[in-house]
């Protein structure tokens, strides 16, 4: 155990522990858009940025993938500086990712670190020439501190160019189908172009229509659609499964396929019925109370 | 062949040097570094292998005919050299070969045009050393380059190589780890971290397999030192690598080599190959119980693979994108093992220092940053090419010495160093000494070691523009700051080097460069905001003419200004109307010319030829 101070609380933890799970246990929150408890922390939002002091040093680290390892660390997590730098990455997104500005996680920081949304092609008079470059680009970035709290924020007006997505790269869909041992997608090509996609645009072939990646997203730019007992994820279609109990689709027919793998041979899967989650609860809950029932009886 | 020990090593090498000394014939050498082969040394090579052939002088006088490594030289190649006499000729068409033969071969004389000539002496010397630009350097890493023939093993054994190998077998690794830390030998890459520490932390890490990797991405624009080293003296690499792997117990070595330096590819190939042949890498290694192999990985063209983490994301068969680096590569590297990387250059630094110790390692460069460094001097400087200068020497040395001053001897402006991730140095530091802590203070960095020098003719908002185009195209995307924030930074600079500038975007552009460093995930991210930031800080005046003027005063920003023609300078030569475009500039023989503004595109063309400064950008009101 080691002993640190995060925001002049002390707290002792494991060596190890990251900066994001220390201040949890105190209860101090960090903004995050990339991280998820159940998935490895990958960096890739910037939103966690805290201070820390290492001797006479002070220096900025993210917290959800910064391991303490050394006794007596100081953290500081809402400094001036901080703030500024928060700032500065949701000022960014916004700009990026113009029809996720409204979802209720970008919304909420963006009315904490105090950022004007900007409106996509209406504020230049004078257009730039329309070389390829320029087509992609947006209006200049306001990083001035905006007195003005409570302008509200409204993107629908000219947010309909192809480009603008909802999509911040977090990267949270991609380790959730990792995880899931799946892998069926990843980023494509570089820089500003990078892209969260399957294997060559197309309806990935090893998906088994989990959904995952949609559960995790932050800002909902993974279209998971349900009809008829019909699932379309990433442009294809799954057949889902009814519970034969209360008769409710509950996971597409390659989801059940795939957690028969993890059976062990010697399980008969003929008497396996499909039944969904909650039913199963049910079940399972009232055969412990029959059975405790009938213990206390007999 | 091959040696199962180190005095079958010895033996070898000794027979080698009777032969050597036994033949006293004469050998004629041509340069085959990248440069001088671009200039047309393949044909010279084959001219001289046609015309001995037929005169049948390799077969009478045993003549030989022999391919080296870069000289350094480059911007005076094809560069023969011809023994006995250590005769250095530059230039050399297939068309002298004759006269080489007939003259300084047969007849031992030399031949006037083709011996370098010194600018301002105007005094011609036949032998490199003592020409400017090789008196000044001292060659550690760069030692062979040049002077052996890199596809042959033997070159290598004759020059003592892997004799600082034997010496590590002989002194045991401890001592070795000793000798490199207290050389104070510094990463080369651009990082500067102390390489005996970073041997030391892997070393020390409970693992059964470790790794030594050698990081030859070289991807800064302008920069080819690890390219000249590894297609010149891959054998140095080599040793160096083995040296490493013995100290940190490491049996697996990696190169990565950028795919566009094939030729580095092939001759590190074949030298492994010989290397694996004499036993001089494989299992046992003469006979010392230490198995060691290495791999050639090529990169797919990607600038972020340079990265430490990228790279070995890249070698692992995952794309190259750069990790979260609490955790540093000596403790989890490669496939989660301890692994050590280091650049070429390091690397091959490291025989010397064994062979020659410690303490004549620290003799050369500065306190904190011993030994030497290698440089890749191009832009607007008249020897462009490669020099390795002692750590410490200035930036007036290296630029006028050695690289001869500023092309038509200009007004020097500033120079560029540490590639993308570096920074312009102005006018005033010119006395700097180079080394690690210095540039760092001025506000750029030694990067891998590229210098671009640039005079009055660049414009440093361009030149911003520059570097950050490159570096948007080769962000990997990852990290938002270094995704989105580059992509402002080069809207914004677009804005202003197309005369579009609005008030208030030098300070957008100051907010968005001085906020990347600190979120940006990796070393290129952290330092990309590096070309901007010092431009900024030493040439602010040039962004405030490009925002509020849109005038851009080195005529380089087209539209942005209109060329001028001084009257008591212009002698009419009429140099300036022959390379107009778009027939704008007018007059008749020997009168002093004019130029239309209506036809004229600012395409600097006119700026560009004249031989005696006598056209000038200017504003527009002002010409009008």
């Amino acid at each position: 155990m080691i002993s640190i101070t995060i925001n002049g609380n002390p707290l002792n933890i494991e060596a190890g522990t990251t900066i994001l799970e220390a201040a949890g246990l105190l209860g101090i929150h960090i903004p995050t858009l990339c991280y998820h408890p159940g998935l490895p922390a990958d960096g890739n939002c910037r939103m966690c940025s805290v201070e820390i002091e290492e001797g006479k040093k002070r220096k900025v680290v993210m917290a959800c993938s910064y391991p303490i390892t050394k006794d007596g660390l100081i953290i500081e997590t809402d400094t001036p500086k901080i703030y500024s730098l928060r700032k500065f990455v949701l000022t960014l997104i916004a700009k990026e990712a113009k029809e996720a500005c409204n979802t209720p996680v970008l919304r909420h920081l963006f009315e904490k670190y105090n950022v004007s949304v900007p409106t996509r092609f209406n504020t230049s008079p004078d257009p730039l020439p329309h070389t390829p470059l320029d087509t992609h680009l947006a209006p200049p970035l306001d990083l001035s501190p905006n007195p003005s709290l409570n302008t509200p924020i409204d993107t629908s007006q000219n947010a309909t160019h192809d480009s603008a997505s909802k999509c911040i790269l977090c990267g949270l869909c991609v380790r959730a189908c990792e995880a899931e041992g799946i892998g069926c997608l990843d980023f494509c090509r570089r820089g500003h172009l990078r892209e969260v996609t399957s294997p060559f645009k197309e309806p990935p072939t090893s998906c088994i229509g989990c959904g995952a990646c949609a559960e995790v997203c932050p800002t909902g730019a993974i279209e998971k659609l349900e009809k008829d007992g019909v699932r379309i994820l990433w442009g294809r279609e799954f057949q889902l499964v009814q519970c034969t109990r209360c008769g409710r689709f509950f996971a597409t027919k390659e989801q059940l396929e795939r957690a028969a793998l993890n059976y062990d041979d010697d399980n008969d899967l003929s008497s396996y019925e499909e039944i969904c989650p909650q039913c199963r609860r049910k079940e399972e809950a009232y055969a412990l109370v029959f059975s405790k029932v009938k213990a206390t009886r007999g | 062949m091959t040696f199962n020990t180190p005095s079958d090593l010895r033996e070898y090498r000794r027979k080698l040097q009777e032969e050597k000394t036994a033949a006293t014939i004469p050998s004629v050498r041509i340069c085959f570094g990248t440069g001088c082969i671009a200039s047309g040394s393949r044909d010279v090579y084959r001219a001289f292998e046609k015309e001995l052939k037929e005169r049948k002088l390799n077969v009478n006088l045993q003549i030989s005919l022999d391919s080296t490594g870069c000289h350094g030289f480059c911007e005076h190649g094809p560069l023969v050299t011809i023994n006995p006499g250590n005769i250095f000729y530059q230039k050399v068409k297939p068309s002298d070969v004759q006269s080489i033969i007939d003259e300084t071969i047969l007849g031992q004389k030399t031949i006037s045009h083709l011996l370098y000539r010194d600018p301002n002496t105007k005094k011609s010397t036949t032998e490199a050393q003592q020409i400017p630009f090789y008196s000044h350097q001292t060659r550690i890493a760069l030692r062979n380059s040049g002077e052996l023939n890199p596809e042959k093993i033997d070159d290598y054994i004759l020059a003592d190589g892997y004799e600082a190998l034997l010496r590590a077998f002989e002194t045991g690794p401890e001592h070795v780890l000793q000798e490199i830390i207290d050389s104070g030998l510094r990463g080369r890459g651009g990082g500067g971290f102390s390489t005996g520490k970073k041997w030391q932390s892997a070393r020390k890490i409970e693992s059964d397999i470790r790794y030594v990797v050698a990081n030859g991405d070289e991807g800064d624009p302008g920069a080819f030192m690890d390219r000249s080293l590894m297609e010149g003296d891959p054998h140095s690499v080599i040793e160096g690598m083995a040296i490493g792997a013995y100290v940190i117990g490491a049996n697996k070595g990696f190169i990565y080599v950028r795919d566009e330096y094939p030729l580095a590819v092939k001759h590190l190939s074949m030298a492994i190959k010989e290397a694996r042949k004499v036993g001089l890498l494989g299992n046992n290694i003469l006979g010392s119980g230490f198995s060691f192999d290495i791999e050639v990985y090529r990169g797919g063209g990607a600038f972020v693979c340079g990265e430490s983490t990228a790279l070995m994301a890249s070698i692992e068969g995952r794309v190259g994108v750069p990790r979260v680096k609490y955790i540093r590569s000596t403790e989890k590297g490669l496939w989660e093992k301890p692994t050590v990387l280091n650049n070429v250059e390091t690397w091959a630094n490291i025989p010397p220092i064994i062979s020659k110790g410690a303490s004549w390692f620290r003799s050369l460069g500065t306190e904190t940053s011993p030994g030497t460094k290698i440089f890749s001097l191009v832009g607007k400087v008249k020897n462009s090419g490669l020099v390795e200068v002692p750590m410490g020497t200035t930036l007036r040395t290296i630029i006028f010495d050695i690289g001869g001053g500023t092309l038509k001897n200009r007004p020097f402006k500033a120079v560029q160093t540490g590639g993308p991730s570096g920074g312009c140095i102005p006018e005033s530091f010119l006395d700097l000494p180079v080394d690690f802590d210095h540039l760092a203070d001025v506000g750029s960095m030694m990067g891998s070691g590229g210098m671009i020098v640039m005079d009055e003719r660049s414009c440093m908002v361009d030149v911003a523009r520059y570097f950050v185009d490159f570096l948007v195209t080769e962000s990997c995307g990852k990290c938002t700051p270094c995704r989105e924030g580059l992509m402002e930074m080069q809207r914004i600079l677009h804005k202003l080097t197309r005369g579009k500038g609005e008030a208030g975007d030098t300070e957008r552009l100051r907010a968005i460069a001085e906020n990347m460093p600190e979120t940006a995930l990796c070393g290129l991210g952290k330092t990309a905001a590096n070309p901007v930031l010092s431009t900024l800080r030493y040439f602010s005046e040039e962004y405030e003419e490009h925002e509020k003027e849109h005038f851009c005063r080195a005529g380089v920003c087209q539209g942005m200004y209109e060329p001028f023609i001084l009257r008591n300078k212009c002698i009419g030569c009429g140099a300036c109307q022959a390379n107009c475009s778009t027939g704008a500039i007018s007059g008749n023989d020997r009168d002093i010319r004019k130029i239309d503004h209506d036809k004229c595109i600012t395409c600097g063309m006119c700026l560009e030829v004249c031989r005696f400064e006598a056209i000038e950008p200017r504003p527009k009101e002002a010409t009008s």
